[in-house]
């Protein structure tokens, strides 16, 4: 297969997934290109034991990863810690959750659901996104998720309880209660 | 004392999420069993972390994508890539 029949058939969906994990467009555009072109020299290696979309997204992951390393060496602004918003000072519920209604098997297949979740997740940051999308995503261990981005398991831990804590919030806040709203 | 048992839900919380990513200590444990028992809210935050994986992990075994699909390359983008790949510049 050559360079063009790659684009056609792989370029959207490796896009996508870089778009998920990355999140600037421009980024994604230039992982999936390194991607391809990293696959049409490598391209001997490929043993055909998994599927072609296997193995590129095989490569894809490790040109993300390196993209998320380069990141975070430059100095970012503090991530501000308003996701812990919901205890007051006394370390309990300012809005006390209240059970969802619904069954997750259905949620999973819910297409509006899912479109909520994505407008939750453009609301984390970064790095918390990133953590998550391996985490939760990809379904990674904890210690392959620390060896990928370069850190602690402390760093891990509070990343993935920021990001899920923000998401639920969200998710209350937008689907299972929103004000005046009429979903389930 | 109250509080020596039933320490605040921001700590209940964080154990929640912890004892996803690490096995927590038995003192630990025993501490989140006991808040459990007596609090709604955390036990509600649990199950609703809960939910979330447990959508997510079955997003991924019927092999969709967990979030819904953005629209594609766009075609100068598309036009960039094939170019670089037939070794233009
Ligand atoms: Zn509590």
């Amino acid at each position: 297969m050559d360079g063009d029949a790659w684009v056609d058939a792989h370029a959207d969906a490796l896009f996508r997934y870089a778009l998920t994990r990355l999140r600037r467009r421009e980024d994604a555009e230039d992982a999936v290109q390194e991607t391809l072109l990293a696959a049409l020299t490598a391209k001997r290696d490929f043993r055909g034991d998994s599927s072609e979309r296997t193995w590129l997204i095989g490569i894809l992951r490790h040109k993300i990863v390196d993209r998320i390393r380069a990141d975070a060496r430059t100095p970012v602004v503090a991530e501000s810690d308003e996701a812990m918003d919901w205890c007051g000072e006394t370390g309990n519920w300012l809005h006390p959750p209240k059970a969802w209604q619904g069954d997750p098997g259905r949620l999973a297949e819910d297409g509006e659901f899912w479109e909520r979740v994505r407008a939750c997740f453009a609301g984390l940051p970064d790095r918390q996104a990133q953590a998550f999308a391996l985490r939760v995503m990809d379904d990674l261990p904890a210690d392959e998720v620390c060896k990928q981005l370069d850190i602690t398991p402390t760093n891990l831990w509070v990343m993935l309880h920021r990001a899920r804590t923000r998401l639920r919030d969200c998710l209350e806040r937008t689907w299972f209660a929103p004000a005046g709203g009429a979903s389930p | 004392m109250m509080h020596v048992l039933f320490y605040p839900c921001r700590e209940a919380a964080r154990l929640i999420d912890l004892r996803r990513d690490a096995p927590l200590r038995i003192d630990q444990r025993a501490r989140l069993a006991v808040h459990l028992r007596m609090c709604d809210a955390c036990r509600a935050f649990a199950d609703q972390i809960d939910t979330i994986e447990t959508a997510f992990r079955r997003r991924a075994a019927a092999g969709e994508p967990a979030l819904p699909t953005s629209p594609g390359l766009d075609a100068a983008a598309r036009e960039r890539i094939r170019t670089r790949l037939r070794g233009g510049a």
